[in-house]
C-alpha cells in the first residue's frame, strides 16, 4: 500500500493536484489550516499555511508545495515557480507581513513539500539553503513524497478507517486499471463501504468523503499513467454521488462538518472534470472531427460495440459540457469568458462526432435516450444552433421509423449485451414484442420533433406507433418523494413513470401531458438536495451514472412552441420551473 | 440409375451352361443367380446370359414370366431390382409369349422402377420384342379397336414398330383422347422421309387437340409437331407448323409448357425465329414453382444462347424474372448463366449493361445473385465501352445502379464504374468519382490496388488518381488516430460476442452438412490430433487389410463485407433502397 501511494504522489504531474489531498491530510493529522491554496501563483510563497500545537505550543507551518521530484530547475529555475524564489519570498514577504496577527510570535516551519524525492544533483543546495536559512523562530522541514505516504496511512488510509479488506480491493482497482469494468467493481466495493462507514456521524461522514476524495484521485494518476482513465471516470462519478449522499445527512449547514463535506465534495467534482477533460479533452474531442475516427477507435467489428460506446461517450460529452458552462455561471471576467469558449468548444466537437460517425444516427439500446437528453440539455444551456439539433434528429427519427417497419435493427428496450448481439432474432411478433415493450426515446425524441418543426416525421413516428406499437408503453421519468433517499446510491427503484404517452400526430398532446406532469411533480425535482443548493449538474451525475431519464423537469419548458400557452399553475402549490433558468429556446 | 454392386463369387468365371440355368430356374434361385451375376464380371457375358434365357423360355424350358407374375421379382429389395430389370430387358425380346401376358408383365416391371428414370426400359425391350414379328403389333392394334385396356395402352408402341404414319394418322380421328395421344405420340417417334406425310401429319396433330383443353395431349402434340418439324428429309413449312402449335399451347397447360421448355433444346424446329417466338409467349406463363419445366427451359435457353440467338433468350428471361419477381430465383437457370460468364466478355457486358439500366429491380438482384461467384473469384469485367449508353444522364444512372445491386461485388461495381469514367464527360464525372470514393473505397479499402492498376493512358485515369487521392487522405486521418482504450469493449462483452459467434459458425456448419451429397456416400472419421491420417483398410475382394496414409489439407473460404455493415449498417440499407430503387430517367 505504501509504495502504491508513494507512486501515487510521485505521478502528479500538477502542483494543484498535490494541493488537492494536503488540506485534508493537515487536517486528519490534527494541523488548523489557516489557508487553502489557491490556482495561480502563491500567496507570498505560502500555498497552505496551517498551525498546529507542538509540546503546548502553537506552531505556524507554513507549505510551498511542487509536483514530482525536486530538480535543479525546480529548486531554483528561472521560472517564477522555482522553490527557492518562494522560499525566499516567504522571509522576505509573507513573514514580514502576512502572518496573522495571533501568530506573530510563533515559531514557523517552512515546509518544503513536494510529491518525489529531491534529486541527489541539488541535495546538497537544499540542506545548505535550510542550514544557513534557520533561525531561533525559523526552521525548515522536508515533506517529500514517502513522508507524505507515511502521514496518509496515518491518517486518512490508516488501519482503522481503511482496514486490509478495503486496502485488497482498493490494491485491486488501481492495479486492474486496464480492465476498466473490473477496476470499478472493485473500487465501488472500497466506495459501498465507506460510504457505510461513514453514515456512522457527522465526523466519519468527513472521513469518508476524504477518503473516496483519495481513493478515486489516487485511481484517477495511476489510470492516467497507465493511458486508460476509463475506470478513473466512472470511479469519480460513483464517489461524487456517495459524497453527496454523505454530506446530505448533515442537518445543519452551516456546521464545521457541513462546510468541510462541501469542501470535500467540490475536490471529487474537480477530480470529475479533470478525469472528464483527460478523456474527452485529450483523447475524443480532438477525434470527433475525423471522419469515422471514433467508430475505428472502438476497435471492435461489430456494429453495436461501436453504438454502444459512442452514445456512452456522447453522454459524457454533455456531462462534461453541463460541468463547464456550470463552472463558468459561477466565474467572472476572463475566467469566464474562457469558459463560456470551452463550453462552446465542446458542443461544437459533440455535433461533430455525430456528424463523422454514423452509428450516432440511432441507438441500439432504449435507454440511450438518457446519453441524448443530456447532450441536448447541454446544447439547451447554451444556446446551440438548432439546425444542427434538427438534422440529427431528423435522421434519427427517419431511421428509427425504418428499422422498426422492416423489424430490424430498431432500438431494445433490454439492457442485456446477449439481446444486442443477437438481435433481431427473427421478426415474429412475440419477440418484436418483448424487445420493444417499453420506450422513453419514443416519447423524448417526439417532444423534440415538434419545437423543431419536423411535423412529418412525427406524423410518420405517431403513425408506427400506433400501428406496430400498439403493445409498447411510453414513457419519461421524474423524481418523487423517495428520490433524495435513492438517486445518489440506486440501492432501491423511485420516482415517477410517466407512463402511457400519447404520441400524437403534432405532438401537441404529448407535450402538454408531459408539460403538465412536470409542473405537477416539480416540488420533488426542486426539492433534491443538488437543486436546492443550485449544484444541479448533480442530478445529471446521477441520471447519467444510475441509468436514469433526465426528467422533463429540465427541459419541457423549453420545447414549448408560440402555439403553447403557458399554463396555470397547479392548486395550492408555488409552480416554479426546476432547472428552467438552464433551458433556452433553439 | 439405382443399382447395386455384389461381390462376384471369387471361384466363378465361366458362364453357366444352359443345363446348369435350367437347374437353377428349377431350383428357384434363378433371381439368386441373377443378383450375382452369374458369378460374371463382364458386362456382355452377362447379357449373353440373359439372352439365353431368353431363348430357353422360348423354347418352353423355363416360364420366366412366371417370376413377375408371381411377385417374385417385386418381393425383392428395391436395390436388387433394377439388376433383375436388366435380365428381363435383355430376355423379353426373345420370348414367344402371348401378347397380353407379355404386355401385362411389362407393365408391372415399368411399375416396379417406380420414379426412377430407368423405369420405363422394359417398354423398349417390349418394342424389340414386337418387331421380331409385325403381327404382334398388328394384334395389339387389333386389341385396342376391341376395346382392351391394356392393348390400349401400349398402342404407341405397336405404331411405332409398324412405321405406317397413315396407320398412325387414323388414331387422331379417334374419339378416345388416349387413343389420339397415342398416334400423335407415334408419329412422333416414326422415321417419315416425306415432308409432304410429315406436314399432313402436323396437320392432323392441331386438329387433333379439338379445344385444346386436354394438357396431355397438348403436350404430346407440341412435342409431335416439333419432332416432325425437325426430321431430316425436306422442311415442313413454318407456316404449317404455326398453327398445331398455337393451338396445343393455347390453354398453357403444365405438361404442355414443360415440354415447350424442352422442346427449345430438344429439336432443331424450334429454333426457327417464328417458332420460338411462339414457344417463348406462352412459356412467359410457366409456374414458377415447377423445377422440372425451369430446368428444361434452362437448358432450352442455353441453347439459344450457343446458337447466337441470345437477343431473343435473354429479354425472355428479363421478362419471366420481372413477372415473377419474388417466386423465381434467377439462379435456377445455371447452365445460362454459366454460358453467359463463360462466354464472350462483348455479351456479358451488353447483358449487364442492359439490365442495370432497366431500372428493374427483379433484374437487379437476378445480376447480383448471378455473378456473385465472379466476386468470389475476384474477377473483375473488362466491360466493353462501346456497350456503355451515350447519354450522361444514362451513364450517371448506370453507375448508381451498379452501385446499388453489386455493393456486396465490389469488382464488378469498380470495373463498371472505371469503365463509364472512361467515356463520360466531366459533368458525370465528378459524381461517379464520387461514388468511386464512396461508397466503394469506402467500403473496399482493397479496391485501391486493383485500381491502381488501370493503365496510365486510360481516360479514367485521372479520375482514379483523384479518388484514390480522396481516400488516401480518408485513411491517413484514421491512421494517424491515437489508441483510445476507453472506447474499447469490456472483455466480458468480447467473450459473449465470441461465444455467438462460436454458436452460429457451428449452426451454420451443420446446415451446409445437411445439404451436402457426398456426406451420406462416405464414412467419417474425425481426428483429434496430427496433419496426417494412417488407416488400415479392408478391401473388397477380402485378404489383409493394407495402410493407406493420408495428408491433411485445409479448406478456407473468405468474403469481403463492407465496412458500413459495421461502420453505419442501417445506413446501408437505406443507401441500397436508395440506388436500387431509383426510377430510370425519361
Amino acid at each position: 500500500m505504501r509504495l502504491l501511494i508513494v507512486d501515487y504522489l510521485a505521478s502528479l504531474k500538477e502542483r494543484d493536484e498535490l494541493d488537492a489531498i494536503l488540506p485534508d491530510l493537515l487536517t486528519e493529522l490534527g494541523f488548523n489550516v489557516l489557508s487553502r491554496p489557491r490556482r495561480g501563483t502563491a500567496q507570498r510563497g505560502v500555498d497552505i499555511a496551517a498551525v498546529r500545537t507542538v509540546d503546548g505550543a502553537e506552531v505556524l507551518y507554513l507549505f510551498s508545495v511542487k509536483a514530482g521530484d525536486l530538480t535543479r530547475t525546480e529548486w531554483n529555475g528561472p521560472h517564477d515557480q522555482a522553490l527557492r524564489p518562494s522560499l525566499d519570498e516567504i522571509k522576505d514577504s509573507y513573514l514580514q507581513s502576512r502572518v496573522p496577527p495571533r501568530y506573530r510570535d510563533a515559531k514557523v516551519v517552512i515546509c518544503l513539500c513536494f510529491g518525489g524525492e529531491i534529486r541527489e544533483g541539488v541535495r546538497d543546495r537544499v540542506a545548505g539553503y535550510m542550514a544557513s536559512n534557520t533561525t531561533d523562530r525559523i526552521s525548515y522541514e522536508e515533506w517529500n513524497g514517502g513522508r507524505l505516504a507515511d502521514l496518509l496511512l496515518e491518517g486518512l488510509l490508516r488501519e482503522q478507517v481503511l482496514p486490509e479488506a478495503m486496502r485488497t480491493s482498493f490494491r485491486k482497482a488501481v492495479a486492474l486499471v486496464d480492465e476498466p469494468d473490473v477496476s470499478y467493481q472493485h473500487f465501488r466495493k472500497v466506495a459501498n463501504q465507506l460510504l457505510s462507514a461513514g453514515r456512522a456521524s457527522n465526523k466519519t461522514r468527513v472521513l469518508s468523503v476524504r477518503q473516496l476524495s483519495l481513493c478515486a484521485w489516487i485511481l484517477f494518476v495511476w489510470a492516467r499513467g497507465a493511458g486508460n482513465v476509463e475506470a478513473a471516470y466512472k470511479a469519480s462519478e460513483l464517489a461524487l454521488l456517495y459524497a453527496w449522499e454523505l454530506r446530505r445527512g448533515v442537518t445543519n449547514p452551516k456546521s464545521r462538518e457541513a462546510k468541510a463535506l462541501t469542501l470535500a465534495i467540490g475536490q471529487i467534482a474537480d477530480l470529475h472534470v479533470r478525469t472528464s477533460s483527460e478523456l474527452l479533452d485529450g483523447k475524443i474531442l480532438p477525434a470527433a472531427t475525423i471522419e469515422d475516427g471514433l467508430s475505428g477507435a472502438v476497435r471492435s467489428s461489430t456494429a453495436i460495440d461501436l453504438n454502444l460506446a459512442l452514445f456512452d461517450m456522447l453522454g459524457r460529452v454533455g456531462l462534461y459540457g453541463i460541468w463547464l458552462h456550470f463552472m463558468s455561471t459561477r466565474a467572472e471576467g476572463e475566467v469566464r469568458a474562457a469558459l463560456e469558449a470551452q463550453t462552446l468548444g465542446v458542443v461544437a466537437a459533440g455535433f461533430a462526432m455525430i456528424n463523422n460517425n454514423a452509428a450516432l444516427l440511432l441507438p441500439v439500446r432504449d435507454d440511450q435516450a438518457i446519453d441524448i437528453a443530456i447532450f441536448l440539455q447541454l446544447a439547451l444551456a447554451t444556446g446551440a444552433d438548432g439546425r444542427q439539433i434538427r438534422l440529427w434528429l431528423e435522421q434519427m427519427i427517419g431511421r428509427l421509423v425504418f428499422s422498426l417497419r422492416n423489424r430490424t435493427r430498431y432500438p431494445l428496450s433490454s439492457g442485456d449485451y446477449r439481446d444486442l448481439i443477437e438481435h433481431p432474432r427473427g421478426d415474429a411478433d412475440d419477440h418484436f414484442e418483448d424487445m420493444t415493450r417499453g420506450s422513453i426515446l419514443i416519447p423524448t425524441l417526439a417532444l423534440w420533433a415538434r419545437p423543431l418543426g419536423l411535423m412529418t416525421e412525427l406524423k410518420v413516428l405517431s403513425e408506427v406507433v400506433a400501428e406496430d406499437l400498439a403493445h409498447c408503453t411510453h414513457q419519461l421519468w421524474t423524481p418523487d418523494q423517495t428520490s433524495e433517499a435513492h438517486l445518489y446510491i440506486d440501492d432501491e427503484a423511485h420516482g415517477y413513470a410517466l407512463a402511457d404517452l400519447p404520441v400524437d400526430a403534432d405532438g401537441s398532446a404529448l407535450f402538454e401531458i408531459v408539460r403538465s406532469a412536470a409542473k405537477r411533480l416539480a416540488k420533488h425535482l426542486d426539492g433534491l438536495s443538488p437543486m436546492s443548493a443550485q449544484i444541479w449538474p448533480v442530478v445529471l451525475v446521477a441520471c447519467r451514472h444510475h441509468r436514469l431519464p433526465v426528467p422533463p423537469g429540465f427541459w419541457i419548458e423549453a420545447l414549448k412552441t408560440p402555439a403553447d400557452a403557458d399554463p396555470s399553475p397547479p392548486p395550492d402549490e408555488n409552480a416554479e420551473g426546476a432547472g428552467g433558468d438552464e433551458a433556452q429556446n433553439t | 440409375m439405382a443399382s447395386r454392386s455384389r461381390r462376384p463369387r471369387s471361384s466363378d468365371s465361366v458362364p453357366p451352361t444352359d443345363e446348369q440355368l435350367l437347374a437353377c430356374f428349377q431350383a428357384g434361385e434363378l433371381l439368386d443367380e441373377v443378383d450375382t451375376y452369374f458369378g460374371l464380371t463382364e458386362l456382355e457375358q452377362m447379357r449373353e446370359v440373359h439372352r439365353r434365357c431368353g431363348v430357353l423360355a422360348a423354347a418352353g424350358k423355363m416360364d420366366l414370366l412366371s417370376l413377375v407374375e408371381s411377385g417374385e421379382v417385386a418381393a425383392r429389395e428395391h436395390r436388387d431390382f433394377f439388376t433383375l430389370q436388366h435380365f428381363f430387358v435383355d430376355a423379353i425380346p426373345h420370348l414367344n409369349e402371348p401378347l397380353l401376358r407379355m404386355l401385362s408383365a411389362v407393365d408391372t416391371l415399368v411399375k416396379l422402377g417406380g420414379e426412377d428414370l430407368a423405369a420405363t426400359r422394359p417398354n423398349a425391350a417390349l418394342r424389340d420384342w414386337l418387331r421380331k414379328d409385325p403381327a404382334r403389333a398388328e394384334a395389339i392394334i387389333a386389341e385396342t379397336q376391341a376395346g382392351d385396356a391394356t392393348a390400349r395402352a401400349h398402342l404407341t408402341f405397336a405404331l411405332e414398330v409398324l412405321a405406317d404414319p397413315a396407320r398412325a394418322r387414323t388414331f387422331l380421328e379417334s374419339e378416345e383422347p388416349l387413343l389420339r395421344a397415342s398416334g400423335i405420340t407415334a408419329l412422333s417417334r416414326m422415321p417419315d422421309l416425306d415432308p409432304a406425310s410429315r406436314s399432313v401429319s402436323v396437320i392432323g396433330i392441331g386438329q387433333a387437340l379439338g379445344d385444346g383443353a386436354d394438357d396431355m395431349l397438348c403436350a404430346n402434340a407440341v412435342e409431335a409437331v416439333l419432332a416432325l418439324a425437325s426430321q431430316e428429309g425436306g422442311a415442313v413449312e413454318t407456316e404449317t407448323i404455326l398453327p398445331a402449335l398455337r393451338r396445343a399451347l393455347e390453354a398453357r397447360g403444365d405438361g404442355t409448357l414443360n415440354r415447350a421448355a424442352h422442346a427449345l433444346w430438344a429439336y432443331q424446329a424450334a429454333r426457327r425465329p417464328e417458332v420460338a417466338a411462339i414457344l417463348f409467349a406462352a412459356l412467359l406463363d410457366l409456374n414458377a414453382a415447377h423445377k422440372g419445366t425451369l430446368d428444361e427451359l434452362d437448358l432450352g435457353l442455353k441453347t439459344a444462347l450457343d446458337s447466337g440467338r441470345g437477343a431473343e433468350a435473354l429479354p425472355f428471361v428479363a421478362a419471366l424474372l420481372i413477372k415473377n419477381r419474388g417466386r423465381l430465383k434467377a439462379r435456377q437457370f445455371d447452365s445460362l448463366w454459366n454460358a453467359m460468364v463463360t462466354g464472350p466478355e462483348p455479351r456479358l457486358s451488353t447483358w449487364i449493361v442492359t439490365w442495370l439500366i432497366s431500372g428493374e429491380a427483379a433484374l437487379g438482384a437476378a445480376l447480383t445473385e448471378i455473378l456473385s461467384n465472379l466476386e468470389r473469384d475476384e474477377r473483375s469485367l473488362a466491360i466493353g465501352r462501346a456497350e456503355l449508353p451515350t447519354s450522361s444522364d444514362e451513364l450517371g444512372y448506370l453507375a448508381r445502379k451498379a452501385v446499388g445491386w453489386f455493393m456486396l461485388q465490389p469488382h464488378l461495381a469498380t470495373s463498371l464504374l472505371v469503365a463509364i469514367l472512361g467515356v463520360c464527360d466531366e459533368q458525370t464525372a465528378r459524381p461517379v468519382a464520387g461514388l468511386l470514393v464512396t461508397p466503394v473505397l469506402r467500403n473496399y479499402p482493397e479496391m485501391r490496388e486493383s485500381l491502381s492498376q488501370t493503365p496510365a493512358e486510360d481516360p479514367a485515369r485521372p479520375w482514379i488518381e483523384a479518388a484514390i487521392q480522396e481516400h488516401d487522405r480518408y485513411l491517413d486521418a484514421l491512421k494517424a488516430m491515437p489508441e483510445i482504450p476507453e472506447l474499447r469493449p469490456s472483455d466480458h462483452n468480447r467473450r459473449i460476442h465470441h461465444l455467438h459467434q462460436a454458436d452460429t459458425m457451428r449452426s451454420a456448419h451443420k446446415a451446409a452438412q445437411a445439404q451436402s451429397v457426398f456426406l451420406n456416400l462416405v464414412h467419417h472419421s474425425t481426428l483429434l490430433y496430427g496433419v496426417r491420417s494412417l488407416t488400415y483398410v479392408e478391401d473388397l475382394g477380402g485378404g489383409a487389410r493394407r495402410p493407406m496414409e493420408m495428408e491433411l489439407g485445409s479448406h478456407e473460404f473468405s468474403m469481403m463485407l463492407p465496412r458500413l455493415e459495421m461502420l453505419d449498417p442501417i445506413g446501408l440499407q437505406l443507401m441500397f433502397l436508395r440506388l436500387r430503387g431509383e426510377a430510370r430517367p425519361k
